[in-house]
């Protein structure tokens, strides 16, 4: 992704909901793109499939290269071959993304269908079994006739994961694919994902809220805050040293198995502001702890910690490289 | 057995539900004896998956079902089989905080009288005291005065669970329900509300019920957590206990799924491989059998009572 801005007609003009955003995804590794609703995570995700809502959706500028070409400047004849081989998606809430009307196996076969031609049509079945099998499905054999309302949200979650499997993808798009889910089926998909992952070499973005999903999963954070990026780095630095005040609230304000029951717990003040209503300035200044009157009326941009200007109460042990922050005061505490 | 100190008690609760009547008629086995004793002033944690009868439970506990056998003590009053009108006082005494406040909240009402409403049903307050109380609840949850001739859609779903507060507090309840208070919020905000919750439980000196998936928060939340699996108590203990030290194997595998807040911590769980059986055909032995590493085979035959294993401990496992 590079510099890639999307924005959405409404009846009071253009708004821009993605402003700018860059990261890069190396083969066999796991982005997790972290951040609340509305700050744009999912709207991202979607550019990178064209799948923006139509006519209302466009972006408007910036280039989302993948394997060497530009997805946004391919005819959507091309883009119809990748989605679904090259690159898949799989959603948070199973029920609406699955057909309710279609077995799970046929499903699965459709994508054979359309993205693997060398499998001949009398072996689809057998090769389903086969994914679902990989996935982890229990007995799947009986599961393959089973429409989506007989199966468990977890099973439900399977058989997208294995849809999305069956084209060999290079890239997974995984949208909270686990937000709807217990925290035991939670923990089995996020293993599957991984040894999938591990087994395939592909790569995955992971979008999520969740921070302790992200220290699960992930190998490189992006941290979004309405619209923009805010902070970006490996996971190990991000979870250890949280540059932005934004992300070190993400992170604080989750309970800990090790806090203290019934302690009040650090939180964030205020809400996340629309985007109809983006400031020019730092757009978290309204609810940051450490905003002064220059974050009030300047814009930060997102810098490399080497390249950032040096500020009067620097942290002693400078923190570890390959790392961006949008922040004008990056890893200060009060 | 009720004493001074227990507000809510609960014997052999079973809660059945029939389902199916043109496909044939099944019955869904939601709650299959529970028994439980909720003390005033603390928070009872309910853990458990999805469709294992939690919130069945609280909703049998405020008498929005009829119980299919066992009992259900308020304040030492059985209100099994009371009927609407003795009610009354009940439903003034137990107040719910739902998951979504967008679904529970009337959008054509000002959030005024949404707040006001349940002083009207239940107290004989002048028009001018219930404002004056509406507008110290206001305060009370943070919000700005102006609220009250204001609309629900005009608030962030924060602001909304706030106001949700304010009403479950309009009449000095003794119980207050929170079902799933901050599954639907964002992260940011979620603090903020169980930081309000707590302040309100000091202040009003409430006995909460804390019912959620998300076991981190719970563990934040509670002084005890009880435990559910496909409709009965696995284990009960105060919420130190309960994750530091759980005895059944079910709260070991759960307390193990929970995601760790430290990369370096990852990849050191084993998740439960099985599915929840169906809760229209029960096994006959320990719910978690199918489920269970630890099982031998007297779990398939017996069902394993729910019973003291240790100070203020309760475990159901042939090997606790």
């Amino acid at each position: 992704m590079q510099d890639v801005s999307v924005s959405f007609a409404t009846d009071a003009g253009a708004m821009e909901v993605v402003d700018r955003v860059s990261f890069g995804i190396l083969p066999g590794r796991t982005m997790a793109l972290v951040g609340e609703s509305g700050c744009g995570k999912s709207v991202t995700a979607s550019s990178i499939m064209r799948l923006l809502p139509q006519p209302h959706g466009t972006v408007t500028g910036g280039r989302i290269l993948f394997e060497g070409s530009d997805l946004l400047q391919l005819p959507l004849r091309e883009m119809y071959r990748i989605r679904g081989s090259r690159i898949s998606m799989i959603f948070q809430e199973p029920m609406t993304a699955l057909n309710p009307v279609q077995t799970a196996g046929r499903q699965i076969g459709e994508t054979l269908e359309l993205h693997r031609e060398e499998i001949a049509r009398n072996a689809r079945a057998a090769e389903t079994l086969r994914i679902l099998k990989e996935v982890g499905m229990p007995s799947p054999e009986s599961r393959m006739a089973s429409y989506p309302f007989q199966l468990s949200g977890g099973m439900r979650q399977r058989v997208m994961i294995a849809m999305a499997l069956a084209g060999r993808p290079r890239l997974l798009i995984a949208d909270e694919p686990t937000t709807a889910l217990d925290v035991t089926v939670q923990a089995q998909i996020l293993r599957l994902i991984a040894d999938l992952q591990k087994s395939s070499a592909m790569s995955v973005l992971y979008i999520t809220h969740d921070m302790g999903v992200v220290a699960e999963i992930s190998d490189e954070v992006t941290v979004m805050y309405a619209g923009q990026v805010v902070e970006a780095g490996p996971v190990s630095a991000i979870f250890a040293h949280p540059l932005h005040p934004y992300t070190r609230g993400l992170i604080r304000s989750m309970p800990q198995l090790a806090s203290a029951p019934k302690s009040p717990l650090p939180s964030i003040p205020g809400t996340v502001p629309s985007p109809r209503a983006y400031p020019s300035t730092c757009r978290f200044a309204d609810r940051c702890p450490l905003a002064d009157d220059f974050c009030r009326t300047h814009a930060p941009v997102l810098e490399g910690i080497e390249g950032r200007r040096p500020t009067l109460n620097e942290s002693p042990s400078s923190p570890p490289g390959g790392r961006l922050v949008r922040c004008f005061k990056p890893g200060q505490t009060q | 057995m009720t004493d001074a100190t227990t507000v809510i008690e609960v014997q052999g609760l079973v809660q059945h539900f029939a389902q199916g009547r043109y496909t044939g008629r099944t019955i869904v086995h939601a709650l299959n004896g529970v028994d439980l004793a909720i003390r005033r002033g603390e928070t009872l944690g309910l853990v458990g998956e999805t469709g294992c009868g939690k919130s069945t439970l609280v909703r049998a506990i405020m008498r929005l079902y009829r119980p299919t056998s066992g009992r259900v003590f308020f304040e030492g009053t059985d209100i099994t089989r009371l009927r609407e009108r003795g009610l009354r006082f009940v439903r003034r005494k137990m107040q719910m905080i739902f998951q979504d406040p967008a679904d529970s909240m009337n959008g054509r009402l000002t959030v005024g009288y949404i707040i006001e409403e349940p002083l009207l049903i239940q107290t004989g307050m002048s028009a001018r005291q219930r404002r004056e109380k509406c507008l110290a609840l206001l305060a009370d949850v943070g919000l700005p005065e102006d609220s009250y001739t204001r609309w629900p859609h005009e608030f962030s779903g924060g602001q909304r669970q706030r106001i949700a507060i304010a009403r479950a507090l309009a009449l000095d309840p003794k119980v207050v329900v929170c079902d799933e208070p901050v599954s639907a919020l964002d992260v940011s905000v979620q603090s903020q509300i169980l930081n309000l919750l707590l302040d309100m439980q000091k202040e009003h000196a409430l006995t909460m019920i804390f019912v959620s998936h998300a076991l981190a928060v719970v563990r934040h939340m509670s002084d005890r957590v009880a435990v559910m699996y496909l409709g009965s108590l696995m284990e009960l203990a105060d919420s130190r206990t309960i994750y530091e030290s759980p005895r059944h194997p079910y709260t070991k595998a759960l307390i193990a799924a929970i995601p760790r807040t430290d990369p370096a911590q990852r990849g050191q769980r084993i998740p439960l491989s099985g599915e929840v059986p169906s809760p229209l055909r029960l096994p006959p032995g320990c719910p978690f059998f199918s489920n269970c590493p630890l099982r031998f085979d007297l779990c398939a035959r017996e069902k394993p009572s729910f019973r003291r294993i240790g100070d203020d401990h309760f475990c159901a496992c042939h090997l606790a």
